[in-house]
Order: structure tokens, then C-alpha cells, then sequence
């Protein structure tokens, strides 16, 4: 008993040891910086006037990010773009992952075609679509064009009622597939034994769809939101590749503003309260979501 | 027991070779940082000077140059050791210069340097009254149009005024010549900012006063936005994707024979008769900035240079290297072989590199008509400031009277702020 107890510490300690080097790099390179964030968020930080240092001012930072109009501007563009990303993101994940969940002939093929978006890095993808909406050369002038759905071509990216679209579009085509993969684990998991006996009792399609299939999706459903949430509030890379923020602000999320705050301004302090800021923002939704979701739970129980 | 010996060996191991490696690597080397333009030009410029003198040179590649700015500066804060020298804009020089990330080069600059640099160009690598580098690029932006086209439209010469661009272009639009006249780099970005204060200029409109109070709310800037906006959507002779493009997409377009004029950087025929380049081979000329009344061809410039880091291990070493590549002779080589403009008399005078870069004698004739941007080190808040609010007059959120107004407060919150930031 002792020899086993003595053994299962032995072994503990090689365990601590084998995994403090990961642990020392995610503390340095996640947890430090997220610390040393929150404390410079209280401080007037502007790194190119470094002979003034550090100024402690309190709550002035976040005071100033609340009272400034731009940065709500670039949340409501931002909360756009989620709730484009979510509705829009969700019924076609749903739909693509329904057509795969049936018996098709070249199905797997279908299969790695719609996962293709998914596993290009964010920027190749950016960099694809702004050839795609290039406005003298672009796939998309090039083929709406040619069956006459257009009768010149159109800078899309220029246009500040289209840029943000174009750019929703763009996300959409790389982000979609993650739901297909969660839709169709979900579809799969679905007795078959529910849809035989709603066949038995005459339902048709759409009803074993919409009291079967829906309601058992929901969880997922309720997962997708809450992650498409946070992966579309903090977007970067399209923005920064294809539209900089511009046409006339009108594609400046929240994400660029903290950039140009921190990269442009160097105004490290401002630029983290922005993202402190931001974080409560998210968490906020979140939050809401789940209380939300735990009531619907409750009441279909 | 003995699988904790072999892990304790191993670490013992990595760190005695890392010591052995930091303490035995002795040969310098210098390491810097760029955007992919000109890179084979720099690889084989690097390796002559390892040659010449055994000192070698690492770059590294970003895909945009200006994303250079963001990693020096993190280099700088972290002590600037990661690059030795790098490419400055005239538009960094005096925020660097007061943060103290580059360092003064006052030593090594001779009374014969000083008499020889282009007094434009000198500018640029200054900042109250010291040097922080060598001229590499010394350019303006030049008028440069497709003489084949407009001899295509029946015209003899470029257009002087900008009711005679005006005038070009709707007849080379209307007879089919091109699509688009003309484009121009007015992505919500820096190169924005150059075209606004080269056209403002033009129509004799002021950027800062001396005392660098903005003056860009009254009579030629305002006009000069009122015509960008005006050229998008009542002539329609600027094709609308100007909106979104850089200075590379708009060469791109003159290369491939989409427009009929641009404004470019640095020697563009050099560009556009390059075979590999361009499908437009000796069809551009050089012409002078159009103007409001033909007689103020004024145009931006934007002189940049090659600096040290002021947290260098190797300064000797540094000065070494850019005085190799942009002193006079290396300003030579990179005028011919990579059209950089010079900054020097004696190579602009040259008889080899006026034979070696077509265009030069008519551009040569800009030179009595350059404006600057301001040098003030919080150009960069500015700088995005503006760009925003002349997106707004050119995407019609806001007159351009009205855009100007607010980037006049604008700019006076940004000076301000500094000024209290910095006392």
C-alpha cells in the first residue's frame, strides 16, 4: 500500500514536471499579457513619449472609450455583422449538413468541398476574396456580368452600403462549414427510430423536421450562437486585408479601432481599456444567451 | 530515476550549446526589415556588401511595407536590437527621433554630404536640426501619362490644368480609348494623404502654417477635395475602385494600359518599360503636376532614408551599411538597377544614370514645385484622422467643407493633446 502510494506521488511529480514547460509558456505568453493589459488599461501609456512613462489615471481610460461616439459606432458595425454571421451562418450550416445527411453518391466528395473555406488561414482567405471583388478583373463582376445580372461592373468594396456586406459574405463562405461539421454530428446522433414512428403517424417531411430535428438540434444551435459571438466579434484579418476599416469607416469594427488605437496611436493604455472594455461587451452576451437559453430549457422541460 | 537523469542531461545539453553559440558567434551581422518590393534588388546588394566587407545582412520579408512601422516599433520598445537599420519615412523621423528609437548619424555626415544632398531630401532626414539617416528615396509624386493614348484622342501634349484633365479624359472615355482616365490611391489610408496635399496644393491651397496650424479648411484644399469628389461621380474620369486602392494597384492598372495618367513615386518609366512589368513599353511620358491654372504644377513629396536603431549593438557597422546603400554611389546603383530616386546633386547630374532612367530630364523639372507634409511627431494620429474624414467628402457622407471642418478640430485635439502629453 505504502510502495503504491509512494509510486502514485513519483509519479505526479514527473506528470508536474513534464507539464510545467507548458504551462510557464501559457502563463508568459496568455496570462501575463492578459494581466499586465488590465494594469495599463489605468494608466496613460503612449509608448512614443517614453520619458513620461507610465501616469496612473484611474478610471479615465475606460471614462474616455464609454464617452467616445466612434467606439460605439464600430460596436453597432460589429453587432451587425454577428447577427448577419449568426442567422445567416446558422440556417445555411443547417441546410448544407441536411443535404450531406442524405445518401448522395459522391458525398464524401461534397463533403471535403464544403470544408475546403475551413482549413485556409484567415488572411488566404481575405486575400482570395479581394481578388474575387477586385472591380476590373474579380470572378464575381466577371460572372454576374456575363449572365446579365449586372450591365457594368461594380466596385464592391467601395461602395460604403456594399463593402460590409461584401466583407459578411467573405466570413461566411470560411465560417459556415464549422456549423456543417456541428449540424451533421448533431443530425447524425438523431434515433432514426423517431422519424420512423412520425412516419408511421403520417407526418410529413417538414413536420419531422420541425419537431423532431430542430428541437433535438437545439443545444447545438445554442452553441454555435454563443461561439460565433465571440469568434465574430473580435474578426481582424478580413477587415485588415481587404477594406482597412474604410470605405469612409463604414467596415471599422471594434477590433481595428484597438488596433489603430494601439498600432497607430501607440496609446497602449486607451487601446487596453478598449479591449477590457470589449471583453465585458462579449462576456455580457454570453451571459445573456445562457440565462436565455437555461429559461427555454426549463420552460420545454 | 533514470528517465529524470536522461531529461536533467538533455536541458544541461540545449543550454550549454546556446551559450556556446551566443558567446562564440562573432561575426556581425546586421538585420532589417522591408516589404516586398525591390527585394532581389536588396539580396544582391546585401551580398555585395558582405563581400566588400564581411559584414552580412539579414532581411526580413513582410507582405506590406508599411506593416514594417508596427514590428520596428515593438522591436524599439523591447530595446531595438532585433533591427539594426531599417527604411524611415520623412513622416517617422520626428516621432522616432523624440522617443529616441533612432539614432543621430550628426558624426558621420561631412561637410561634402551636406553640400551634395538635394535640400528636399535633407528635410526629410531631419529633425530639429539633426540627422537620423542617409536619403534612399527621395521622391515626389510625378504626373505620368500614356502619350500613345492621348496621341490616340488627337492630343499633342499633357494636360496642363485640371479642367483640361477633365477635358482629356472625357474624350478618351467617349471615343473608347480607355474605360477610366485616370486612378487614383485614395484607400483610407496614408497615400490619401499624399494625392489630397499634392491636388490641394496644385490649386494653390495651404496644408499647416509655419507654426503648423492646419489651414486646409479654406479656398484651394477645399477646392482641391471638392475636384476629387467631383472626378469620381460628375465627370466620372477616376475610376470609383480609386476608393479602395493603393499607390500598387494604381501601377498596376497604368502597366496593363487600364488608365491613361497616374501619379507615381519614385522613377515610374523605369517601372513601365520593364517588359516583365508592363504592356505599355514606351508608350508613358513624364509630364508636370496639372494645376488650377497651369502655373502651380505643385506636387507632395515623400523622401525616405535608411536610419540605426539607436539600441544597435553594431553603429559603426550600421553606418557602414547605409552609407554603402544610400550614400552617393549606392544611391547611384539603386537609381538605375531599382528606380529609387536620388538625393544626391552629383547623381541626379549624372550623365549614366540620366541615359540608365528615362524620364528623368522631364522630371527633373517637378523639382522647383514640392510641398511636404507636415514633420510633427504625432503625424501618425493625424494622419488617420484625415484619412477618415476624406473618405467621408468622397463617399458623399459629407461635404468636403464639412469633412475639412471637423479635421481642422480634429487635428487641434490631436496637437494639443500631444503638446499637454509632452510638457
Amino acid at each position: 500500500m505504502e510502495l503504491n502510494s509512494t509510486l502514485e506521488a513519483k509519479d505526479k511529480k514527473l506528470g508536474y514536471i513534464l507539464i510545467a514547460p507548458t504551462l510557464i509558456i501559457l502563463f508568459l505568453v496568455v496570462i501575463y499579457p492578459l494581466l499586465y493589459a488590465f494594469y495599463i488599461s489605468f494608466y496613460n501609456m503612449n509608448v512614443a513619449i517614453p520619458w513620461k512613462g507610465k501616469i496612473f489615471v484611474g478610471f479615465d481610460n475606460y471614462i474616455s472609450v464609454i464617452q467616445d461616439i466612434s467606439w460605439w459606432k464600430a460596436i453597432l458595425r460589429t453587432f451587425y455583422f454577428v447577427i448577419a454571421d449568426i442567422v445567416v451562418g446558422i440556417i445555411l450550416g443547417l441546410m448544407i449538413a441536411l443535404l450531406l445527411n442524405k445518401k448522395l453518391i459522391i458525398k464524401s466528395l461534397i463533403f471535403a468541398i464544403v470544408l475546403f473555406p475551413y482549413v485556409l488561414p484567415p488572411i488566404v482567405n481575405a486575400l482570395m476574396w479581394k481578388l474575387i471583388y477586385d472591380s476590373n478583373y474579380g470572378l464575381l463582376n466577371g460572372m454576374l456580368y456575363q449572365f446579365g445580372f449586372i450591365s457594368d461592373y461594380i466596385a464592391w468594396l467601395s461602395k460604403t452600403n456594399l463593402a460590409i456586406i461584401m466583407l459578411i459574405i467573405a466570413n461566411l463562405w470560411q465560417g459556415t462549414p464549422f456549423a456543417v461539421i456541428l449540424f451533421l454530428s448533431g443530425l447524425k446522433s438523431i434515433p432514426l427510430e423517431l422519424y420512423e414512428a412520425a412516419r408511421i403517424d403520417g407526418s410529413s417531411s417538414w413536420q419531422s423536421f420541425k419537431y423532431i430535428t430542430l428541437p433535438l438540434l437545439k443545444p447545438i444551435i445554442y452553441i454555435l450562437i454563443v461561439m460565433k459571438t465571440i469568434l465574430t466579434f473580435k474578426i481582424f484579418d478580413l477587415i485588415y486585408a481587404l477594406t482597412g476599416g474604410g470605405p469612409a469607416n463604414t467596415t471599422q469594427v471594434v477590433s481595428m479601432k484597438i488596433y489603430n488605437e494601439s498600432f497607430n496611436f501607440l496609446k497602449f493604455g486607451r487601446a487596453s481599456a478598449m479591449s477590457y472594455i470589449l471583453l465585458g461587451v462579449v462576456t455580457c452576451f454570453v451571459i445573456i444567451y445562457m440565462k436565455l437559453f437555461e429559461e427555454k430549457k426549463e420552460t420545454e422541460n | 530515476m533514470r528517465f529524470k537523469s536522461f531529461v536533467l542531461v538533455l536541458v544541461l545539453l540545449v543550454l550549454s550549446f546556446s551559450i556556446f553559440m551566443s558567446v562564440y558567434a562573432t561575426d556581425v551581422e546586421l538585420n532589417t526589415i522591408e516589404g516586398p518590393g525591390n527585394v532581389p534588388f536588396y539580396l544582391s546588394r546585401f551580398v555585395e556588401f558582405a563581400d566588400k566587407t564581411g559584414i552580412k545582412v539579414n532581411l526580413n520579408v513582410i507582405p506590406y511595407g508599411r506593416d514594417a512601422g508596427i514590428k520596428l516599433i515593438a522591436s524599439f520598445i523591447a530595446g531595438g536590437e532585433q533591427y539594426d537599420v531599417f527604411l524611415i519615412d520623412c513622416i517617422e523621423v520626428a516621432q522616432y527621433a523624440e522617443a529616441g528609437w533612432v539614432m543621430p548619424v550628426d558624426k558621420w555626415i561631412t561637410p561634402d554630404l551636406e553640400k551634395e544632398i538635394v535640400p528636399f531630401a535633407k528635410d526629410g532626414m531631419m529633425f530639429k536640426g539633426h540627422w537620423y539617416g542617409l536619403p534612399y528615396a527621395s521622391e515626389w509624386k510625378s504626373f505620368v501619362y500614356n502619350d500613345k493614348m492621348l496621341k490616340n484622342a488627337d492630343y499633342t501634349e499633357f494636360p496642363k490644368t485640371w479642367d483640361d484633365v477633365v477635358k482629356y479624359s472625357q474624350k478618351l472615355q467617349d471615343s473608347g480609348v480607355v474605360k477610366y482616365a485616370t486612378a487614383f490611391s485614395w484607400a483610407q489610408k496614408e497615400s490619401l494623404i499624399c494625392d489630397f496635399v499634392a491636388i490641394a496644393a496644385s490649386f494653390g491651397g495651404d496644408f499647416f502654417d509655419a507654426d503648423l496650424n492646419p489651414l486646409f479648411n479654406k479656398g484651394g484644399a477645399v477646392e482641391a477635395l471638392q475636384w476629387m469628389v467631383d472626378s469620381l461621380y460628375k465627370y466620372k474620369i477616376v475610376d470609383l475602385a480609386s476608393i479602395m486602392w493603393t499607390e500598387d494597384n494604381v501601377d498596376a492598372a497604368m502597366q496593363s494600359g487600364d488608365i491613361a495618367y497616374q501619379l507615381s513615386w519614385g522613377y515610374p518609366l523605369v517601372r513601365l518599360n520593364d517588359p516583365d512589368k508592363s504592356s505599355i513599353l514606351d508608350q508613358a511620358k513624364i509630364g508636370l503636376m496639372p494645376s488650377v491654372d497651369g502655373k502651380h504644377p505643385y506636387t507632395v513629396s515623400g523622401p525616405m532614408g535608411w536610419s540605426i536603431s539607436k539600441g544597435t549593438k553594431y553603429p559603426e557597422e550600421a553606418w557602414k551599411f547605409i552609407e554603402f546603400i544610400a550614400g552617393p554611389e549606392g544611391s547611384k546603383v539603386a537609381a538605375i538597377q531599382a528606380g529609387m530616386f536620388s538625393g544626391w546633386k552629383s547623381v541626379l547630374n549624372d550623365p549614366e544614370v540620366q541615359a540608365g532612367v528615362p524620364g528623368l530630364e522631364d522630371m527633373a523639372k517637378q523639382a522647383d514645385y514640392i510641398v511636404n507634409r507636415p514633420i510633427v511627431p504625432w503625424y501618425h494620429e493625424f494622419s488617420v484622422m484625415l484619412a477618415e474624414k476624406l473618405h467621408e467628402a468622397l463617399t458623399l457622407k459629407k461635404s468636403p467643407q464639412d469633412a475639412l471642418n471637423e479635421a481642422i478640430e480634429e487635428t487641434l485635439k490631436i496637437k494639443t493633446e500631444y503638446e499637454k502629453a509632452t510638457k
